[in-house]
């Protein structure tokens, strides 16, 4: 009996000893024993889907970049090892001895490191450092589509996330899902191969296929940077898409951002303007309501109007933009010549109940549902908020707000046989080994007829052919389009300095192949669309006609 | 019989022992060789990640402009009939 006793105190207390000791691993210092995992589990991160343009060129591909840490412990001489790693990355050795606190035993040091930095790094051999791989956007072309396809940054838990643009706007498609690996390892680190193994892939984000080309954005973000320093403009943007389609062929504003350095760039850099800012369009406007109105036959382009002079609307005096008056003129000679006060008498043909009911036909007010991050949708006043001044000058663009992508779609249907289309930049979402979706173009609604189509495309390439200016215009082609020049409301009231000048047009006139929107803020060397974004307009028409192969008409 | 039983016994034992210890010696080498694979893997996603990069780098647009500028190339091969379009309609 007391022989079982004792063998009964033995195990007891060797039990004992045992609780006592996993009670001490598992709650007082597990930290202590995390570096001995026995069974492992590590996230494994998906990489991230690319982007390529319309002819499968890369926009956006992903790369490899190594993030340097330290083990502050690990460390033999701190000063001497940042001294030395200093001398490569010239970050500041006050910086980098603030990053490699002694009291924590592992900290990040630096990300995003190239291969050469990092073998640089790993040849000095030193103590206590150490290297992660990671995955690092790249882009082949640089900044040409940094507003379209936004930047991968960080968010709060250190993870990569899309921000603005594509990026943004495809984040849950392109970021992926990532996997999980679970595997019990031997003293060494190996994985044991009759152990525990259980592996949850990854799933790889998928790739993006745009409607951008990207020779067309690389012409149009040639032609807008020496436009701006030309005009001395401050910003600038323009737009190119299939007007049949509303594919976004090419998008580029200025200025604009390094997307692989977006960090060194203000917020204020990222807004896309083409979709974020709003404006009042001016001129280019006026083809518009001269739509709706021989849509609804209130008025022929041969029809007459006297334009005698100034028109009084309540207590307000709308002139010519040169106060000049012509007498009597057609309806098509009011758009070449962008007479204000003729498309006063327009807007009272069409009435107005009729004008509100297209400006919410042409989409003004709502938002395109483009597939970029951050649109704004504009803004419709209320029907009680109209007061009669209102109805006048929505007719050539002021009073009223739009985004240039809103002007871009409602144009479109003027030139596309009257529809409304939801605007694109991709045009297929997957991979090459898996099933692709294909976005399919959405026709919201028709807004004019195929008559009316016709008639205001011949209207506008009169426009363009009779304008009060003469443009270096491609010979041989019909080009149709509009110039406006519209007033910066600041505190109130109109600047008539501070502009955004602007033209629209497409090409060629039988079956337009493209649409240009050209915009251009407070141009210094002269306030007119006509003399600033016109002739970009041509610049710009001149090279994608080549482009494209387009033969004159 | 009962001699043999436990002579049995004995080289039972002696032979999972062996068994166990071949088991576990050719695991830890197939553990370490599938380490050595995972890690070439890896190696050739970076390489193949590495040469892409370089190539759309040699495709890109900005670097085919400056070895076009440097062969020669200029705007003045623009086709002709832009500027003079009675060459066009000759064609």
């Amino acid at each position: 009996m007391t022989k079982l006793w004792v063998l009964f105190w033995i195990f007891s207390v060797l039990i004992f000893a045992i609780v006592i000791k996993l009670f001490f691993i598992q709650l007082i210092a597990p930290d202590r024993y995390q570096s001995n995992n026995y069974l492992q589990t590590r996230k494994i991160l998906p990489q991230r889907g690319k982007i390529f343009d319309g002819n499968l060129q890369p926009l956006v591909l992903n790369q490899t970049a190594y993030l340097l840490y330290a083990e502050p412990k690990k460390i033999i001489d701190k000063n001497e090892l940042i001294h030395k790693i200093d001398e490569i990355l010239k970050i500041g050795e006050a910086t980098l001895g603030g990053k490699i606190n002694n009291d924590k035993l592992w900290t990040l040091v630096v990300s995003g490191l190239d291969k050469k930095t990092k073998e640089a790094i790993s040849k000095l051999k030193l103590n206590g450092l150490g290297f992660e791989e990671e995955s690092k956007r790249f882009y082949p072309e640089g900044s040409a589509a940094a507003h379209l396809l936004g930047f991968v940054g960080k968010n709060d838990k250190g993870e990569n996330i899309g921000y603005f643009g594509l990026e943004g706007y495809y984040e849950k498609d392109i970021a992926g899902l990532p996997g999980i690996l679970k595997t019990e390892r031997d003293l060494f680190g190996n994985p044991i191969f009759i152990g525990v193994q259980s592996k949850l892939e990854s799933e790889d984000g998928r790739d993006l296929i745009l409607a951008i080309d990207k020779t067309a954005q690389q012409i149009i973000k040639e032609r807008l940077k020496s436009s701006l320093q030309k005009y001395g403009a401050k910003e600038g943007c323009v737009i190119v898409a299939n007007p049949m389609t509303l594919e976004i062929i090419a998008l580029s504003c200025l200025p604009d951002f390094d997307p692989e350095q977006y960090y060194k760039f203000s917020e204020n850099y990222f807004r896309n303007p083409v979709t974020s800012n709003v404006y009042e369009p001016g001129s280019i406007f006026k083809p518009l309501i001269m739509a709706a109105a021989l849509n609804e036959k209130v008025i022929k382009p041969t029809d007459m109007y006297d334009e005698s002079g100034p028109v009084k609307i309540g207590g307000y005096e709308i002139q010519t933009w040169n106060k000049k008056y012509e007498g009597k003129i057609t309806m098509t000679r009011i758009l070449e010549k962008s007479s204000n006060v003729g498309m006063v008498y327009v807007g009272q043909k069409l009435g107005e109940k009729k004008i509100l009911s297209y400006l919410k036909q042409y989409g003004l007010g709502e938002l395109t549902g483009i597939d970029l991050q951050g649109e704004a949708s504009g803004f419709l006043k209320s029907e009680a908020e109209w007061y009669p001044i209102d109805y006048a000058t929505v007719t050539f663009g002021q009073g009223i707000v739009v985004t240039p992508i809103q002007m871009i779609r409602s144009f479109s249907s003027l030139i596309n046989g009257g529809w409304l289309i939801k605007p694109r930049v991709v045009l297929e979402i997957g991979s090459s080994d898996k099933e692709k979706n294909q976005i399919k173009q959405q026709k919201i609604r028709r807004v004019i007829d195929e008559r009316t189509s016709i008639l205001i495309k011949k209207m506008l390439e009169a426009t363009v052919e009779h304008g009060e200016i003469k443009w270096a215009k491609p010979k041989g082609y019909q080009i149709g389009g509009k110039t406006g020049t519209a007033q910066i409301p600041i505190e109130g009231h109109y600047d008539p300095t501070k502009t955004i000048a602007s033209f629209i047009g497409f090409a060629p006139v039988s079956e337009p192949k493209f649409i240009i929107l050209v915009n251009l803020k407070e141009p210094s060397t002269s306030p007119w669309g006509s003399e600033t974004a016109a002739p970009l307009f041509f610049e710009i028409a001149k090279e994608l006609l080549v482009y494209y192969n387009i033969a004159p008409e | 019989m009962k001699t043999n039983f436990k002579l049995g016994i004995v080289f039972l034992i002696f032979f999972l022992l062996v068994a166990n210890i071949c088991l576990f010696t050719k695991s830890l080498f197939l553990g370490d060789n599938n380490s050595k694979i995972e890690r070439e893997i890896n190696k050739l996603k970076i390489i193949n990640s590495d040469l892409e990069k370089e190539l759309s780098s040699l495709t890109s647009i900005q670097n085919l402009t400056e070895v076009a500028s440097l062969l020669g190339f200029t705007n003045k091969s623009e086709p002709i009939y832009l500027e003079n379009f009675k060459y066009a309609s000759r064609q």
